[in-house]
């Protein structure tokens, strides 16, 4: 493939060169060129603008994309650490009390106002917040108070 | 403009060794890496950086995805996937489709031969074309030819026009 003689590797090479020096090119030797061509140069400006906005929409899905998949393997992740928390409803909102009055920044991310008694907090979401500060390390000492 | 035909050309460039892919395919990836590597540093990753003009980033873009495809491939490291398979990507690397060898050869001639044809009354040009499909830049191809960069840059507009009539932004 890469012998001078080869047809590919010449057309290689030229198109390389015409399409290095395209870029510098000014705004008249361009419009020259387009004009010398034939070429509509609105119609081609315009599909030229569509590709970059498909570029720019295929990028964005992409990104979605990522970061639905990083926030699934997060939530397996969490889901799958093996807390061992007290197994009594009322030992667990207690646990949860505990550390996050002596935590209360993050209280604060984590609670809203309406669920500052955890009253109205599920079981399910006692758990569920309880994994979160597992994960994020920061219920150990009340585990081992607990304890 | 000027991106849509620097991308055709560059897309041809890569047809001539084999790689399959078009000139939309070609500015399409080079945004896409732009905005998604803006805060990477992989090697898919093209940074936009500070004062230099987006038309230029982006060709500068797609030149690295091409020279990046031809290293790979060169190298051995890629094997250019089927157009069933590939997803379109260049930096995986499944470069879209794969030209067979004889394909190839027969496509890059007939082109080569269409450029000739073209330009058969045009010695000056002929040169140059010949000058530039084995690797010389301007400056030797001006030495070697006895002639000024005035005469040359003539030369290379008649090319470009020339060119652009037969594979333009629709290769």
């Amino acid at each position: 493939m890469s012998t001078p003689n080869d047809a590919g590797e010449r057309l290689h090479a030229l198109m390389v060169a015409l399409a290095d020096r395209q870029i510098s090119l000014s705004d008249t030797e361009v419009l020259d060129d387009a004009i010398a061509d034939g070429t509509d140069v609105r119609a081609e400006a315009g599909e030229v603008r569509g590709v970059l906005l498909a570029g720019l929409l295929s990028a964005k899905r992409q990104r979605l994309k990522d970061a639905q998949t990083a926030h699934k393997e997060a939530v397996t992740s969490i889901k799958a650490t093996n807390l061992q928390l007290p197994s009594g409803r009322a030992a667990r909102r207690a646990l949860l009390a505990s550390a996050l009055q002596r935590r209360p920044e993050v209280r604060e991310a984590m609670v809203t106002l309406q669920h500052r008694n955890f009253d109205s907090l599920s079981e399910d979401d006692i758990e569920s917040a309880l994994q979160q500060l597992h994960h994020l390390g920061i219920l150990d000492d009340d585990l081992d108070r607990e304890k | 403009m000027r991106l849509g035909r620097s991308a055709a050309f560059r897309a041809r460039s890569l047809n001539g060794l084999g790689l399959g892919i078009d000139a939309k395919d070609l500015l399409q990836e080079a945004i896409v890496r732009t905005v998604s590597g803006g805060n990477a540093t992989g090697p898919g990753a093209r940074r936009w950086r500070k004062g230099v003009p987006f038309v230029k980033h982006l060709d500068q873009a797609m030149r690295s995805i091409a020279s990046h495809a031809r290293d790979a491939l060169a190298n051995a490291t890629i094997v250019p996937a089927s157009q069933e398979e590939s997803d379109g990507r260049t930096d995986g690397i499944a470069l879209l489709s794969r030209i067979p060898d004889p394909e190839r050869h027969s496509a890059a001639h007939e082109y080569l031969e269409k450029v000739s044809k073209k330009f058969a009354e045009d010695d000056l040009v002929g040169l140059v074309v010949e000058g530039l499909s084995t690797g010389m830049k301007g400056p030797e191809i001006q030495k070697d030819l006895g002639i000024t960069e005035t005469q040359f840059e003539t030369a290379m507009t008649r090319l470009r026009r020339g060119v652009d009539r037969k594979g333009g932004w629709r290769p």
